[in-house]
């Protein structure tokens, strides 16, 4: 086995490590965290701006250890059950997490949205590399350019839509697995909740029947188009 | 300027190399082969399971490792030697042409590449009007120009071709091979070609080795391998072949008797010398069968008695199978090429002959 062929694997162990963690420990559990009376001044933390360290986890997880990780899937033709945990965020519900307060509670959310980033920068690097014939490696070996000249030459100008597709995706994510809050704890709660996409829909609630004739008449104009 | 075939100092080589066996292809035992500058080394697999060609090119290449033996380019031994630093250049089977790249830039891909080099090697290889067109939208020889401009354009001293001219109608994979010799002529460039297909050498190959299940059979120029087999497995990669089994009656210097099955009795050549009695097969190209519509009395001896059951319409050649009057046993049959406008009807008795030293008598385990 070479070393690259040895570095890829310890990536790839890490981060199922990584995803493992994150979707079957709850961060209250690691963190200690407190009960649903704290759910208020969390809410209030993201909500009143701190959601962009969160935002930020999610793209960088997406684009850089993601996209790794879809290059040593790649080159490894390895499948299974190292794909699968790589991408079981964009699958598994998320509902454990976001149980706590303060800084716990926003390291909580920032590994949350760490491995949905994670998974979703995989799919779509996987996707992005899947019709590549892998001859194209040997072929810039054979035209001199080094193991890194290679990924930079090739492999990531061929994975750059894939890697927009990433941020994209994992911001939207993100900006909505905020939501994850809402699986915790009674309905009473969700009132409490100020994270983006409840604050919204709350301020739209009171205006139901505009939501519906504006949701009607775009279904109309979609249609025509 | 060495002459193509000079390999007194070659520009790349396999001594006494032993591989093992990797997915899909043979291990290689024992093979030495060597290119020399200027010259077109085509190495053809022979026979029907995986025959190691694919080896070869890896081995030059560096994407496999010999288990013993010396891998040399430009006289330097190449164990260590990581492929981006061997200064070849290779067209493998599929192209493996970069999608995000144009023509121009694939021309320009290589580090050593200059513009000036890769507009030379563009306008060399009539890629001048493509230069902004991605490679999926060029028909299969374009592509195959292309996957050539990126190759050559660094000025490799070794070129490796795997397969190129497979897709190709004949026409122009004939020009390619023609702009191939040129190239390899001018810039003193050795190259070496891997095929299954013997044809696909004509034209293109200074020397052919054949490898068959790993083992290096015979190495000549293509003439001396279609006309001088040493073994029946090399005989039939070189093109297409009858085969008659029988048996030795006698030799005399280089030339068998041999009774077939059929009963009728041949003569034929031999690389080898056979003993009386010894099983064997006579090997016929269908080109260098004489048939006329005489009985077979007054063809002479050798003659074969045949009956005409298929004729098939080549363009420029006619293509015959007869099967031959036995006195007991399966009938055989054989094949014949003639230019066409030969008229023949079918179901008539004909008689076939030919010159001795156009069959061959190979040993039967030899096949």
């Amino acid at each position: 086995m070479t070393l690259r062929t040895s570095l890829a694997w310890l990536l790839l162990a890490l981060l199922g490590l990584f995803q493992i963690l994150a979707l079957t420990l709850p961060p209250a559990l690691l963190l200690g965290g407190h009960g649903p009376g704290a759910l208020p001044a969390l809410a209030h933390q993201i909500g009143g701006g701190t959601a962009l360290p969160v935002l930020d986890a999610a793209i960088a997880a997406a684009i850089v250890p993601g996209t790794l990780a879809a290059m040593a899937l790649w080159r490894l033709r390895v499948w299974g059950l190292a794909a699968s945990l790589l991408l079981a965020p964009l699958l598994l519900p998320m509902a454990l997490l976001a149980a706590t307060d303060g800084p716990a509670g926003l390291a909580a959310a920032v590994i949350a949205h760490a491995s949905l980033g994670l998974g979703i920068g995989v799919g779509c690097g996987l996707g992005s590399l899947a019709g590549l014939d892998r001859g194209v490696l040997r072929a810039a070996a054979c035209c001199g350019v080094s193991p890194l000249g290679m990924i930079w030459r090739v492999v990531l100008p061929v994975m750059a839509p894939g890697m927009l597709a990433a941020i994209l995706l994992s911001a939207l994510a993100s900006l909505g697995t905020s939501l994850v809050g809402l699986l915790h704890g009674r309905i009473d709660d969700i009132a409490l909740l100020t994270t983006l996409p409840p604050a919204t829909w709350l301020a739209a609630s009171g205006s139901a029947a505009l939501v519906c004739a504006i949701a009607w008449i775009s279904l109309v104009l979609l249609r025509r188009s | 300027m060495p002459h193509p075939s000079d390999t007194s100092q070659p520009v790349a080589s396999l001594n006494r190399v032993h591989t093992t066996a990797r997915p899909g292809e043979a291990a290689l035992h024992d093979v030495s082969l060597a290119v020399g500058r200027g010259e077109i080394l085509t190495v053809l697999g022979a026979g029907s399971g995986a025959s190691g060609i694919a080896t070869v090119l890896a081995l030059f290449a560096g994407f496999a490792r010999a288990r013993s033996g010396e891998v040399m380019i430009g006289g330097r031994l190449m164990d260590a030697t990581p492929t981006h630093r061997r200064g070849i250049g290779m067209v493998a089977r599929g192209l493996a042409l970069f999608p995000h790249l144009d023509v121009a830039g694939h021309a320009a891909f290589a580090p050593g590449a200059t513009p000036a080099q890769a507009n030379a090697i563009l306008q060399q290889l009539d890629l001048s009007g493509f230069a902004r067109r991605r490679p999926e939208t060029l028909m299969p020889e374009t592509r195959l120009r292309v996957a050539l401009a990126r190759a050559l354009a660094p000025a490799p001293k070794l070129l490796l071709l795997e397969e190129p001219f497979s897709v190709l109608p004949t026409a122009a994979s004939q020009a390619l091979k023609s702009l191939l010799r040129g190239i390899a002529a001018d810039t003193e460039l050795a190259i070496v070609h891997a095929t299954d297909d013997a044809p696909s050498s004509y034209g293109l190959s200074d020397r052919v080795a054949v490898i068959q299940a790993g083992v290096l059979r015979q190495t000549g120029t293509p003439t001396d391998l279609y006309e001088r087999p040493e073994t029946l497995a090399v005989a039939s990669a070189m093109g297409a072949l009858n085969k008659l089994a029988g048996t030795v009656i006698d030799s005399d210097d280089d030339i068998a008797r041999i009774r077939l099955s059929g009963g009728a009795v041949v003569e034929a050549r031999t690389a080898d010398p056979l003993r009386d009695g010894e099983a064997c097969v006579v090997a016929l190209r269908p080109e260098r069968i004489a048939v006329a519509a005489d009985i077979v009395g007054e063809m002479g001896e050798g003659a074969l008695s045949v009956r005409l059951v298929e004729r098939v319409f080549g363009g420029d050649q006619i293509r015959l199978r007869f099967r031959l009057d036995t006195t007991h046993g399966p009938a055989p049959e054989l094949v014949v090429t003639r230019p066409s406008g030969a008229i023949l009807p079918l179901g008539e008795t004909m008689s076939l002959a030919w010159q001795p030293h156009h069959a061959h008598a190979f040993r039967t385990e030899a096949a």
